[in-house]
C-alpha cells in the first residue's frame, strides 16, 4: 500500500547484517545457550513484546498509555482461568486475543477521548483497578492468594525452549505488525491522527476507530506476553501480573529504543533488560536503586532514544520522493 | 457507628488533603505529574521519625524541620533534573519522577532497612470522648495541623509576591514573562513547596501510620484521585476533595468491606476523568499544557 | 444547484451564542465570501459545516444529503474540505506526506499508490511548494504552511472548500498568487469555495457572492457590488471610508474592458 520514506535508499549495509547476525543467533539460541541465559532472553522477548506493544498506541498514535500492563495481567489471568477451566495451553492463550479486544474497545471508546496527562492516568488507575476486581473477584482467580497453572508434565529443558519459541514468535508478529504500520497506510492515519487529531478529523480519518484499533492491537500482543509468562511461571499473583512496573520498564525501553521506530523497542528492551539482569546479579542490593537512576539519566539525557544515537544504523541514502 | 465512621473519615481526610495540595500545584502550575511525590510523604515521615527515636522530639515539633530539607531536596530536583527534561517533553517528566520514586525508596531502604517503625507519644493511645463517639487526640491534632498548613498555603499564594507569581504562571506562562517572572524559578519554588507540604504530611503521617520505605504508594492512589476531584491546582478543592475522599473511603469500608475501598476510590477517579476532568473547582483548560 | 444548504443554525458555547439561526446557501460554482468583525461567528460556522463543534439546524445538506449528524470524517468524505486559521500540519510526516493524506482518505477506498503520489504531485505543484515536498512542516515559512494547508485539502479533491483566512500574515505579492489560485481552484477545478477572509481586496476581486456575519447573525448577502453598499456592513464591519474606496474600485474594474 501507498507509504512514503523520507529517506529511503535501502538500509544501509551494517544493519543488514547486524539483523541477519541476530536473526541466526535468535534460531541458535534454544540450542546454545543455557538454561539461564535462554530464560534472560526469553525475558527480553517478553519486554520486546510489551515496549512493541507501547510502541503502537504510544509511538505511533501518541496516546501514552503507562497503565498498558492492565492487559498482560488480563493475558495472564485469561490464560490461568482458561487453564483453570480445562482449556489446553494454546487455546487457552489464542482466547487471550478476543478478551483484550473486548476490554480495549469497552474502555477506549470513553478513556480514549482523554488528552495526554489525562489518558496516561486513567490508564494507570484502569490498571490498579483491575488489579484490585481479581483480588475481589477471587473465586476461579484465585483473589489475592493467587492461581496456580497446570505444570506440563514435559520437563523444564524442553519446556523453556517451547516458551522461548512462542515468545519469539509473539514478537515477530508484533514487530511485523508495527512494521507493517511504519509503511502502510493504516499507519498514515495514526500517525495524522498523533500529529493533529483535528486535521486527520477533516481530512477523512475515523479517528474514534483508528485509536481504539490500535489500542486493540497494543493490547492483544501485551495479553499474549502475559499469557505465555502465566504459563511459563506456572504461579501468578495480582499484584505481579497487574505490575505497574511492566509498562514503565516497556515505556523507557520504547524510549531508550526509539519510539515511533520499527526496532527501537527492541533495542531497548535488550538493552534495558540485559542490564537489570547484570545489575541484579552484581548488586542485588542496590538493583532497584540503579535500575531508578538509570530511568532517570536515560529520560534526562537521551530522551529521543538510541537509535536516534546511533547513526551510522540508519538508512543511508538522500532524501527521495520513494513510495513503498 | 455511623456517626464514628464519618469523624473518622473527615479527620482522615484533612491528612489526605493536605498531602495532596503539593502535588496538585505542581501538576497545575507547570503540568507534571510528580510521581515521586509518595516518596516525599516518605521522607518527610522518616525525618519525624528520625527526630523523634533520636531526640525525643514530637513529630509536630519537627515539621518545620521535615519540611525544609524537602524543600530543599524538591527545588534542587526541579533545578537540575526536572527543568531539563520539561523542555523536551511534559510526559518524560512522568517517567523521571517514577525513576526517582525508586530512587528514593532504595535509598531509604538502604539507610533505615525496610523495617516498619512506628512513633508512639504519651499521647498516643488516649481518645476524647464526645457522646458515642472517640476522637483520637493524635489524628484530632494532625486534622487541625493539617488544615493550618492548607489554609497557611493558600494565604501564601494569594497575599505574597512568590504565590502571586506562582499563580500568574499557572494561568498563563507567556504573559507572566513578559512580566518579569522567570517561570523556571517558579517551578523550582513551586516544585520546593510541594515537596515542603508533602514533608509535612509525611510528619504528622508517621504519628498515625506505620513508617515504611513503600508508605509513599500507599498515599499516591489517593493524591491522585483528591487532585483530580479537586481540579488540578485548586487548594480549596484540594481540601473539599480530600475531606470528600477521607469520608467515601471511610464509609464505603463500613458498607463494602475494608478490601473494597481501593477500588471505589479508581472507579470514582475514572468516572470524574470521563464525566467532569475538571473537578469541583478546577477549569477546563487548568493543567492541561499541551 | 444548491451544493450546500443550511437553515437555522445555531452554535452555543457554555453561555456565549456564537452563532444564531444563520442560513447559508452556497450553489456549485460559488466563490462565496464569509466575512464580518473578529468574533462574529466565521470559524465557527466553518466549523459547524464541516462536524468540528456541536451545532443545531433546521437542516444541514450537503449534495441533498443530511449532514448535521454525521461525524467529520464522514462528511470529508462527502467532498468537503476544510483549512484551519492557526495551520494544523502534520508535524512529524514530511510535506509530500501530509499532502499524500489528504489523497488517501478522503474517499470511501483508499486508492492505489499509483494515485496517491499522482494526487499528491499535483496538489503541490498546483500550491507551487513541489521543491519543498521532503521538508518537514517546520521547516517551511508560514507562507508555505499556508500553501501546505491548502495542498492537504487539494489532495482531497473535494466538491467544497472551505478556507479560513489562508491570507493570514501573507504579504502582498503571496496574496496575489493565492488569489489567483482561489480563482483556478475555482473556474479550472470546479472546486466550490467558501473563503472567509479580512483581506477585503482579495474578497472583493474573487467572490460572487458574499455572506456578512456580525455577533453570530447573518446581517446581510449579495454580490460585491451590494454588499459595498449595505449601511449595515458599512456600519458594522468596513467603515464609510473603506466602502467608498472598494465601490471606486468595483466601478473601475466593470469599466475596464
Amino acid at each position: 500500500m501507498a507509504g512514503f520514506d523520507k529517506k529511503d535508499a535501502g538500509p544501509a549495509l551494517p544493519s543488514i547484517v547486524l539483523g541477519a547476525a541476530v536473526l541466526v543467533f535468535l534460531i541458535l539460541a534454544p540450542f546454545v545457550l543455557s538454561n539461564y541465559w535462554l530464560r534472560v532472553l526469553t525475558s527480553i522477548l517478553m519486554y520486546g513484546i510489551v515496549a512493541q506493544g507501547l510502541n503502537i498506541i504510544v509511538g505511533y498514535t501518541g496516546y501514552h498509555a503507562f497503565g498498558n500492563s492492565v492487559f498482560f495481567g488480563i493475558g495472564a489471568y485469561s490464560t490461568g482461568v482458561g487453564m483453570a477451566l480445562g482449556l489446553p495451553f494454546g487455546l487457552a492463550l489464542a482466547l487471550t486475543v478476543p478478551v483484550a479486544v473486548v476490554v480495549a474497545v469497552m474502555v477506549g471508546w470513553p478513556l480514549l477521548r482523554l488528552s495526554g496527562h489525562y489518558f496516561a492516568i486513567a490508564t494507570v488507575a484502569l490498571n490498579m483497578a483491575m488489579m484490585e476486581m481479581v483480588i475481589n473477584v477471587g473465586g476461579i482467580t484465585g483473589g489475592a492468594q493467587g492461581l496456580a497453572l497446570p505444570i506440563n508434565p514435559m520437563g523444564p529443558a524442553m519446556l523453556y525452549k517451547i516458551i522461548y519459541l512462542v515468545m519469539l514468535l509473539i514478537l515477530a508478529g508484533a514487530t511485523a505488525t508495527v512494521y507493517w504500520l511504519d509503511r502502510g497506510s493504516l499507519g498514515y492515519a495514526l500517525r495524522a491522527l498523533r500529529d493533529s487529531e483535528q486535521g486527520a478529523q477533516v481530512m477523512g480519518i475515523n479517528t474514534t476507530a483508528m485509536k481504539i484499533m490500535a489500542w486493540a492491537a497494543s493490547g492483544s500482543f501485551t495479553a499474549l506476553a502475559g499469557g505465555v509468562w502465566a504459563y511459563w511461571f506456572t504461579f501468578i499473583e495480582p499484584s505481579s501480573a497487574f505490575d505497574i512496573n511492566i509498562s514503565i520498564k516497556g515505556y523507557v525501553m520504547m524510549l531508550m529504543g526509539g519510539l515511533g521506530t520499527v526496532f527501537g523497542p527492541l533495542i531497548g528492551a535488550a538493552f534495558l533488560e540485559l542490564f537489570a539482569t547484570i545489575i541484579w546479579g552484581k548488586f542485588l542490593k542496590i538493583h532497584l536503586l540503579l535500575l531508578g537512576m538509570l530511568i532517570v539519566l536515560v529520560v534526562t539525557l537521551m530522551p529521543q532514544g538510541l537509535l536516534h544515537h546511533l547513526r551510522w544504523f540508519k538508512r543511508r541514502g538522500k532524501p527521495k520522493e520513494v513510495i513503498r | 457507628m455511623l456517626f464514628q465512621t464519618i469523624i473518622n473519615g473527615l479527620l482522615l481526610g484533612g491528612l489526605y488533603a493536605t498531602a495532596t495540595i503539593g502535588f496538585s500545584m505542581v501538576w497545575g502550575v507547570m503540568g507534571v505529574i510528580n510521581l515521586a511525590h509518595g516518596a516525599f510523604i516518605m521522607i518527610g515521615a522518616y525525618v519525624g521519625y528520625w527526630a523523634f527515636a533520636h531526640f525525643g522530639l514530637d513529630p509536630f515539633l519537627t515539621i518545620p524541620l521535615s519540611m525544609a530539607v524537602l524543600f530543599v531536596i524538591g527545588y534542587l530536583l526541579q533545578e537540575l533534573l526536572l527543568n531539563r527534561v520539561m523542555r523536551t517533553s511534559l510526559l518524560l517528566s512522568l517517567i523521571l519522577t517514577f525513576g526517582l520514586d525508586m530512587f528514593f525508596i532504595n535509598v531509604v531502604i538502604l539507610l533505615f532497612s525496610s523495617d516498619f517503625h512506628s512513633v508512639n507519644t504519651s499521647y498516643t493511645g488516649s481518645s476524647l470522648k464526645v457522646g458515642t463517639v472517640f476522637i483520637p487526640y493524635v489524628r484530632l491534632l494532625t486534622f487541625t495541623f493539617a488544615l493550618i498548613l492548607a489554609g497557611g498555603f493558600y494565604l501564601f499564594l494569594r497575599r505574597t509576591r512568590a504565590g502571586h507569581a506562582i499563580l500568574a504562571t499557572a494561568l498563563d506562562k507567556e504573559t507572566a514573562r513578559l512580566m518579569a517572572i522567570n517561570p523556571f524559578r517558579v517551578y523550582s519554588l513551586t516544585f520546593g513547596a510541594g515537596a515542603a507540604l508533602a514533608g509535612a504530611a509525611g510528619s504528622l503521617a508517621s504519628m498515625l501510620f506505620p513508617i515504611s520505605p513503600i508508605m509513599g504508594r500507599e498515599f499516591i492512589g489517593a493524591v491522585f484521585v483528591i487532585t483530580v476531584l479537586g481540579g488540578i491546582g485548586s487548594v480549596e478543592g484540594c481540601v473539599l476533595a480530600g475531606l470528600l475522599y477521607g469520608l467515601i473511603q471511610a464509609l464505603a469500608s463500613l458498607v463494602l468491606g475494608v478490601s473494597y475501598q481501593n477500588i471505589v476510590a479508581f472507579i470514582i477517579f475514572l468516572l470524574i476523568l470521563v464525566l467532569r476532568p475538571q473537578g469541583l473547582f478546577g477549569k477546563r483548560f487548568y493543567g492541561e499544557i499541551s | 444547484m444548491t451544493l450546500l444548504e443550511g437553515k437555522a443554525i445555531s452554535v452555543s458555547f457554555g453561555g456565549v451564542q456564537a452563532l444564531s439561526a444563520v442560513d447559508l446557501s452556497v450553489h456549485e460554482g460559488d466563490v462565496l465570501g464569509l466575512i464580518g468583525p473578529n468574533g462574529a461567528g466565521k470559524t465557527t460556522l466553518l466549523n459547524a459545516i464541516s462536524g468540528l463543534c456541536p451545532a443545531r439546524s433546521e437542516t444541514l445538506k450537503f449534495n441533498g444529503t443530511e449532514i448535521s449528524r454525521l461525524k467529520p470524517h464522514r462528511r470529508a468524505k462527502l467532498g468537503i474540505a476544510r483549512t484551519f486559521q492557526v495551520v494544523k500540519p502534520f508535524d512529524r510526516l514530511t510535506v509530500v506526506e501530509n499532502v499524500a493524506v489528504g489523497a488517501m482518505f478522503s474517499g470511501h477506498k483508499i486508492p492505489t499508490r499509483s494515485r496517491v503520489i499522482e494526487r499528491a504531485r499535483v496538489a503541490l505543484e498546483q500550491v507551487g511548494i513541489a521543491s519543498k515536498a521532503d521538508l518537514f512542516p517546520r521547516q517551511l515559512t508560514l507562507s508555505e504552511r499556508q500553501q501546505l494547508e491548502l495542498a492537504r485539502a487539494l489532495a482531497m479533491e473535494p466538491a467544497l472548500l472551505l478556507l479560513d483566512e489562508v491570507m493570514a500574515g501573507l504579504n502582498h505579492a503571496e496574496i496575489e498568487k493565492t488569489m489567483a489560485l482561489i480563482q483556478h481552484i475555482n473556474k479550472n477545478l470546479g472546486i466550490t469555495i467558501v473563503v472567509v477572509e479580512h483581506v477585503m481586496k482579495a474578497i472583493m476581486n474573487v467572490c460572487n457572492r458574499i455572506v456578512v456575519l456580525h455577533f453570530g447573525k447573518k446581517i446581510a448577502e449579495g454580490t460585491p457590488a451590494r454588499i459595498v453598499e449595505s449601511p449595515e456592513v458599512i456600519q458594522a464591519y468596513l467603515g464609510k471610508r473603506f466602502a467608498d474606496r472598494q465601490r471606486r474600485d468595483l466601478a473601475q474594474r466593470a469599466a475596464q474592458p
